[in-house]
């Protein structure tokens, strides 16, 4: 056997190293090139064996190969490598195999070959497969024999034995020798094999009882890190059968293999670093939530003192110095301090009715409990401090620490609110209530606990004392509102404000509903508006008043020209049903130009009953906006449809429109806005029934080139515009001209000329 | 020679007034068209003798007027709050008497008496704030601050005016 270390392979004879075999020095050349070259055809006798370095050897890995011998001496000895060497004679024995040769042309050897002439001599090709052939073939295996040769089983099966090992084995001469191969991790171990192969040279017995594996690569330290081939399996020792093991079912690793091996144990490094970090990072959040917790219970500890206005008495101070003298106890006791049952807890009652006298209250032993940190300031601190201690470190189980002792706590209410100058009886009722209440919550909360396992996260725990404190907490502040809610009652009585009660009956709530709205139909909408916001009936009243809203004139009324769609939705969408269905008539003239087909959309899904619409001056609603609301309306997708019966009148625009607006509505818009008016008055949509509908100032002019106001006489608009203003002092001459208009105004003078000289005449 | 009607009221207070007079309650014209020539006094057990007092004077100084319109158009209503002197002084009043004059008129179905004592209180809302408004008739508000608070947003258009 070889043992040899990493370095540059050399062929020269004189890097041949010299080392002292067990059976004699030997000379030998650590690498071939060839490692199926000649040396391969030495015989058995030349061939390695396991061997210690001289002490005169210069290879500075010596001493490595000397500690795993010595090793490997101590933890198996002679001993265990016999029976390796039995191990594989057992498989050897028991499944014999030809060769490839004597597949082909001899018989297959038989048992009765005797063993020590095959050891003694130059073994033949194949003699070396016999189990019976080793000199410790009698003895009976070890558990670690055992698991040997299952493991010289196994390779068998190997893809690696399979490979050209085996085929070099079967074909090569006798004394072929695997060379040591140079890894990147230190030595390796190799081995010489036996000198013919065949199937079962996975374990290989040389003549001297040398058994062989697969070789092993031995990292620095005796690590084994991998495998290049065949290996003498006595060499690895107990612990390194595993490592045989997992050599030869893997095959030898390439240097790819090692190299993804170590970037697979980097990123695992990665990746357990990362992990670390991340849990360090939860620690210190949690730790910085609890501390929030601990912070903002104090301050409603602090916040207590404020509320009950009352100092800590020497008792509550003689209370804080005992708590904090056992905040040296360990988590457990001081968890079991704080919770365990009071013996007040069987007498409630009792305690809860007992006189609350503060010279018996300071001479009875105290025992802290939870609910002083809620009614009075001084033990808040240390009783608080202490829970925060044992949620820093709980205890296995708090299920008894909610069990809190409540006669205690009401006594303490009881006498807090005392101290707050209430009335004696007063406080014990409210201690008593209080001591109800939070004895129903207690039940309740313990029916959970049986229900729910107990849990001692430290965060529940938290959670439950913070919303066990604000209960209670919330309880004192009630007691006190309700006792102060008592003086203010009868600070008013005493005061007094002079005023003469209210005669409900001549009140103007207690007229009839139909007076209310004559009332509010007398008065302009904005006041209509201020009076509904007086009150909740009077609001219900006006907005369901369908006499009210039965015209709708927002400018008249209210003398606003700037109206917005947010105006007058946020009136529409207060009106009632009944007062929806009321509107009959809508006057949105002179709104301003705020108004756009927001409004108009609202008030015609909003009114079902309208029949005229009043739009004059409105610019923004131009026909062609008209056309494209009333377009939208009238889908046949839309749902509900939106059906307008009683709209019969809409006045788009008047004769004080200037001539833009008036161009805009053209031929194909009027008649579009009149089909589609028919359409949701549920009328015949033909053209011609669709001209009937009356659009009230928009009319063509005799050439039906031009629209022009109806209201207006066409040929006095051609010829001078007017000058008259509206009642509202706007003045708008309309100036569109129209040859028709001309021809007309001609005519009409003409007729005017006409009939002034008959009358001349007949004056005449 | 002038007829005369008694009329009761509601404590018991009997007053003799002419016939014609009593012609301007719907009420009372209708009553007695149905009772005919009867000298049996007529109950108006809704109104007391103080108000019923106040109604009959206001009926004897208008007794002369044509009787109102009862198709009146709602424009010319709104836009004429505006109640004659006499009247005026007539409905001023403490506002227990206005309201029992309103509900009276309501009753006896006076209708020119009934705009008068609307309009007055209609003049009474009119230019006043919702504040003002449950001041002067001891209304209570019992919107909730939420209600209030989007009411006033909603009428803020008209607050500004």
């Amino acid at each position: 056997m070889l043992l040899s270390r990493t370095g540059p392979p050399s062929t020269s004879a004189s890097t041949a190293t010299t080392y002292n075999f067990l059976q004699g020095t030997r000379t030998f050349t650590p690498y071939s090139s060839d490692p199926l070259g000649a040396q391969a055809t030495r015989g058995l006798a030349d061939a390695p064996k396991f061997c210690f370095p001289t002490s005169t050897s210069p290879d500075p890995f010596a001493h490595l190969v000397t500690d795993i011998a010595s090793s490997w001496s101590k933890s198996t000895g002679p001993r265990g490598l016999r029976r390796t060497q039995s191990a594989i004679f057992d498989r050897t024995a028991a499944r014999p195999r030809p060769t490839p040769l004597s597949l082909a042309s001899s018989p297959p050897p038989t048992t009765t070959v005797p063993p020590v002439v095959r050891n003694t001599t130059t073994p033949a090709p194949n003699s070396h497969r016999r189990s019976d052939s080793g000199p410790f073939a009698d003895m009976p295996l070890s558990p670690l024999a055992s698991k040997q040769k299952t493991l010289v089983r196994r390779a068998t099966t190997s893809p690696l034995c399979n490979r050209s090992d085996t085929e070099r084995f079967n074909t090569s001469a006798p004394g072929r020798r695997t060379e040591e191969m140079p890894t990147a991790e230190g030595l390796l171990v190799a081995l010489a094999p036996a000198p013919s192969g065949d199937g079962v040279s996975r374990g290989i017995v040389t003549a001297d009882g040398w058994s062989y594996a697969p070789v092993a690569v031995v990292g620095v330290g005796g690590r084994i890190v991998g495998s290049m081939g065949m290996g003498q399996m006595a060499t690895m020792g107990g612990s390194d059968s595993r490592v045989l093991e997992r050599d030869v079912e893997t095959g030898p690793p390439s240097e790819v293999e090692l190299l993804r091996q170590v970037a697979r144990l980097e990123s695992q490094t990665h990746r357990l670093k990362k992990k670390n970090k991340q849990l360090k990072k939860d620690v210190e959040e949690r730790d910085q939530v609890i501390q929030e917790l601990v912070d903002h219970i104090n301050q409603l500890a602090d916040s207590l003192p404020e509320l009950i206005m009352e100092p800590p008495s020497l008792t509550d101070i003689d209370t804080c110095k005992r708590i904090e003298n056992r905040k040296s106890l360990d988590a457990r006791s001081l968890s079991s301090t704080l919770f365990d049952d009071s013996p007040y807890d069987s007498d409630h009652d009792r305690s809860s009715t007992r006189d609350f006298d503060s010279d018996d209250e300071a001479s009875r032993p105290y025992s802290p409990t939870l609910s002083d940190a809620t009614v009075v300031g001084g033990p808040c601190h240390a009783t608080i401090s202490s829970i925060s201690s044992i949620l820093l470190n709980p205890a296995p189980s708090h299920k008894s620490a909610f069990v809190v002792t409540r006669g205690r706590a009401d006594d303490r209410i009881a006498l807090t609110l005392k101290r707050a100058n209430m009335d004696l009886e007063v406080a014990k009722e409210v201690a008593k209530e209080v001591a109800k209440e939070v004895a129903k919550e207690a039940a309740k909360e313990a029916a959970q606990a049986q229900q729910e396992p107990a849990s001692t996260d430290p965060d529940d725990v938290y959670e439950r004392l913070v919303s066990m404190l604000g209960v209670m907490i919330r309880e004192a502040q009630e007691a006190i509102a309700r006792r102060d809610a008592v003086d203010l009652i009868g600070v008013t009585i005493d005061r007094g404000e002079g005023r003469k009660p209210m005669d409900t009956s001549t009140c103007l709530l207690s007229i009839p509903p139909e007076i209310i709205t004559t009332i509010a139909s007398y008065l302009p909408l904005t006041s209509v508006l201020q009076l509904a916001a007086t009150n909740r009936c009077l609001r219900e009243l006006i907005f369901d008043a369908s006499a009210l809203w039965k015209e709708l004139c927002l400018v008249r009324e209210c003398r606003i020209y700037d109206f917005s769609d947010e105006h007058v939705g946020s009136l529409i969408r207060n009106f009632s049903l009944n007062a929806c269905n009321a509107v009959r008539q809508v006057d949105l003239s002179n709104a301003g130009p705020n108004i756009t087909n927001q409004t108009l959309e609202l008030i015609l899904t909003h009114f079902p009953n309208i029949h005229t619409l009043r739009l004059n001056r409105c610019v923004n609603l131009t026909p062609s906006s008209i056309v494209e609301l009333l377009v939208s309306l009238t889908e046949p997708s839309r749902a509900p449809r939106l059906h307008l019966p009683h709209l019969t009148h809409l006045y788009l625009q008047d004769d004080r429109r200037d001539a833009a607006h008036i161009a805009l509505g053209n031929k194909v818009t009027l008649a579009t806005i009149r089909m589609r008016l028919a359409q949701l008055a549920g009328r015949p949509t033909s053209p011609s029934e669709g001209d009937a509908f009356e659009i009230c100032d928009l009319e063509l002019c005799d050439c039906h080139t031009r629209t022009y106001a109806s209201c207006a006489n066409p040929s006095v608009m051609g010829a001078t515009p007017s000058t008259a203003g509206d009642a509202y002092g706007n003045i708008a001459g309309l100036s569109i001209a129209c040859a028709c208009w001309a021809i007309r105004a001609y005519s009409v003078s003409a007729a005017i000329a006409r009939q002034n000289s008959v009358a001349r005449c007949a004056g005449a | 020679m002038t007829t005369k009607v008694t009329l009761t009221s509601s404590d018991n207070e009997n007053f003799s007034v002419n016939k014609e007079i009593t012609k301007r309650s719907i009420l009372i014209k209708n009553m007695l068209e149905d009772v005919g020539k009867s000298d049996t006094p007529i109950p108006l057990p809704n109104v007391n003798s103080k108000v019923l007092r106040k109604v009959i004077e206001w009926c004897e100084y208008h007794c002369m007027d044509p009787l109102a319109p009862t198709n009146e158009n709602t424009e010319n209503q709104k836009q004429n709050t505006d109640i004659e002197d006499w009247d005026q002084k007539f409905i001023e009043v403490d506002q227990e008497t206005l309201f029992k004059i309103i509900l009276a008129t309501n009753y006896l179905n006076i209708k020119p008496l009934l705009d008068i004592g609307c309009k007055t209180i209609t003049n009474m809302i009119k230019g006043k704030s919702p504040e003002e408004i449950y001041k002067t008739f001891n209304i209570v508000n019992n919107f909730t601050p939420k209600e209030e608070a989007q009411i006033r947003k909603e009428n803020k258009w008209a607050e500004d005016q």
